[in-house]
């Protein structure tokens, strides 16, 4: 096990390695001149040239990629253009409302998705999966931005049960949550079903029912820990989908998360700052899928690492 | 396309209603501007905010402009950069896939790595990244939902001409010297196309999700374009007092997005029997 795991780290390391590449690469993607858009076109030649240093611009390509790495790994990721403070101040600071959205959201999705999987399946093609499917594929279609707004309109707005702005208590990442995970809701049972409808038509299962044993373990211990697997591959992704699609519920809950730091980034052409959102949503969703395969490894004992 | 496929596809009704909405919704973006008597960006600030009205059928904006005029003319602007974006990514996501699937080798090797780095960047966070290298805008917004797609459809053609690649017919072929431009654009493409057809379809679900949260963010197409997600940003303002501005093109976005995903269910069952229910 051990030994699976250290394979794992390593393989990740080349793609962590090209993701910053990629990240740092993007502020010369850009056309033009990165001090000039960074400025704007007004700006004073001695002014383009003091920025140019800062950023240390004027160095060749592949030094400044090392010295962007090896900031970055110390948790340097210069100071914002906007701001002038420290870009990591602000992550550290933000980071942990994001976190605390994405993980609400899967824990929600999994739970409500898993839940609505397993009663759909066992009740393959009749009303209550027919129901639970269709109420599925309406929330996987539903924007979160949208669901958002219904939600604030019927819980804050009419019947005042939750606030709909900032995060100050507990009860303020009800309604962000309820709108960041639904969508995922529908995607888990969507997976959970058919992952659970293939277990079920397998012999074993077959064999379990002619023995005569309770359809309660059929279901509970022998199909949905082997349905769990597919299910596990989805909520990996889901988590790293929820940690980028969260920019939209904080922009509508008004939520200081890093989501927003990076809309705001993007918009004010602020390039420390996208860069260092963009790498640290990546490199998690990244760390996040590692652990999911390790999880496999725990969860189905066959799977062996190629 | 033959009886037996389209007697499958109209078997399933959820499908066909599915491809009944995006016909009318192809429809209002083609036709519609044309039937409509006023003007999507025609401001009138002291009717902003209404309520619905005979003049007004879904009220009117945060500037005054009529909520189902721009709600028609958003369907030209959210179907054309799905429909373009999914296009323009399957294209290329085709080429690479089959490049990759059928010579394999090296060029197989770089190009699933560079898929799986494209990966490595989830759903929106690719996108935000490509707007903000090009810039917000229609063009921008195609070219980064484009992008956003050709790791999908690169990886699905690669299966699918892996597993078309090892059927005896295709070694026929290469025993009587077919070349493999023949074997590729005569025999593996055509035989691909159904799953390409299906992922496509569901793509485009994705794309309009996509487009319309970049809008929404103000990252992608600008004001005062009449695109749905952008329409809806603005109107959050006056939730309280005209929710319809909101909820009119949220409710549009949700029903073609749901609509496409009816309709590649069914193209699915219909092109591929044997996948049913997988």
């Amino acid at each position: 096990m051990a030994k699976y795991i250290i394979r794992r780290l390593l393989h990740i390391i080349p793609v962590l390695f090209i993701v910053s590449i990629v990240v740092f690469m993007m502020l010369h993607f850009i056309p033009g001149d990165p001090v000039v858009n960074i400025l704007g076109l007004g700006a004073s030649k001695a002014a383009v040239e003091a920025t140019r240093t800062q950023l240390g611009l004027d160095k060749p390509l592949y030094v400044q990629y090392f010295i962007f790495l090896k900031n970055a790994l110390r948790g340097d990721f210069g100071i914002s253009i906007r701001t002038k403070t420290p870009v990591i101040d602000s992550i550290i600071e933000r980071y942990p409302y994001t976190l605390m959205l994405a993980l609400g959201g899967t824990l929600l999705a999994t739970l409500v998705g898993m839940v609505i999987g397993i009663v759909s399946a066992v009740n393959q093609n009749k009303f209550w999966d027919n129901l639970l499917m269709v109420l599925s594929l309406i929330s996987v279609s539903t924007p979160s931005f949208f669901l958002a707004l219904v939600i604030i309109l019927v819980f804050s707005l009419y019947l005042g049960w939750f606030p709909s702005m900032g995060v100050y208590t507990p009860k303020h990442y009800v309604l962000p949550i309820l709108a960041l995970g639904t969508q995922s809701v529908g995607l888990i049972a969507r997976m959970t079903r058919s992952a659970m409808l293939d277990v079920l038509h397998q012999d074993y299962i077959r064999t379990s029912r002619s023995k005569g044993v309770s359809e309660h373990v059929i279901i509970y211990s022998h199909a949905l820990k082997n349905a769990l697997i597919p299910v596990l591959t989805i909520i990996g992704l889901r988590f790293g989908g929820l940690l980028a699609g969260s920019a939209l519920i904080e922009s509508v809950f008004s939520i200081p998360g890093i989501g927003r730091l990076m809309i705001d980034g993007v918009l004010m052409r602020d390039y420390p700052v996208v860069q260092a959102t963009v790498l640290l949503i990546s490199t998690t969703f990244v760390v996040i899928n590692l652990i999911v395969d390790i999880l496999y490894k725990m969860v189905d004992p066959r799977i062996k690492y190629q | 396309m033959n009886v037996k496929f389209l007697k499958r596809f109209m078997r399933r009704k959820s499908s066909v209603i599915g491809g009944i909405i995006i016909i009318i919704f192809i429809f209002m973006a083609i036709v519609g501007p044309y039937l409509c008597t006023q003007n999507p960006l025609k401001i009138d600030v002291r009717n902003k905010y209404q309520n619905p009205s005979r003049e007004h059928w879904l009220g009117t904006d945060n500037l005054g402009r009529d909520t189902f005029t721009r709600l028609v003319y958003g369907a030209r602007i959210t179907l054309l950069v799905s429909f373009v974006s999914v296009f323009v990514g399957t294209i290329v996501g085709l080429i690479l896939g089959v490049i990759a699937g059928y010579f394999g080798g090296n060029v197989d090797t770089l190009i699933m790595r560079v898929t799986d780095i494209l990966l490595a960047f989830p759903g929106l966070l690719l996108a935000i990244a490509i707007v903000a290298i090009l810039g917000s805008g229609i063009v921008n917004t195609m070219i980064a939902i484009a992008f956003y797609s050709i790791p999908y459809i690169t990886r699905i053609v690669r299966a699918s001409v892996i597993s078309i690649r090892e059927l005896e017919y295709i070694q026929a072929c290469e025993v009587i010297g077919c070349s493999n431009f023949e074997i590729i654009f005569y025999h593996i493409i055509p035989n691909s196309m159904s799953q390409v057809i299906v992922n496509t379809t569901l793509r485009l679900g994705t794309a309009i999700l996509t487009s319309s949260s970049l809008s929404f963010l103000g990252l992608g197409v600008q004001p005062p374009n009449p695109e749905w997600g952008a329409m809806l940003s603005k109107a959050r303002e006056a939730m309280q007092s005209t929710p319809i501005a909101a909820l009119a093109p949220g409710i549009a976005i949700t029903l073609v997005v749901i609509s496409f995903s009816m309709l590649g269910d069914g193209l699915r069952d219909a092109l591929d029997p044997k996948l049913k229910n997988v």
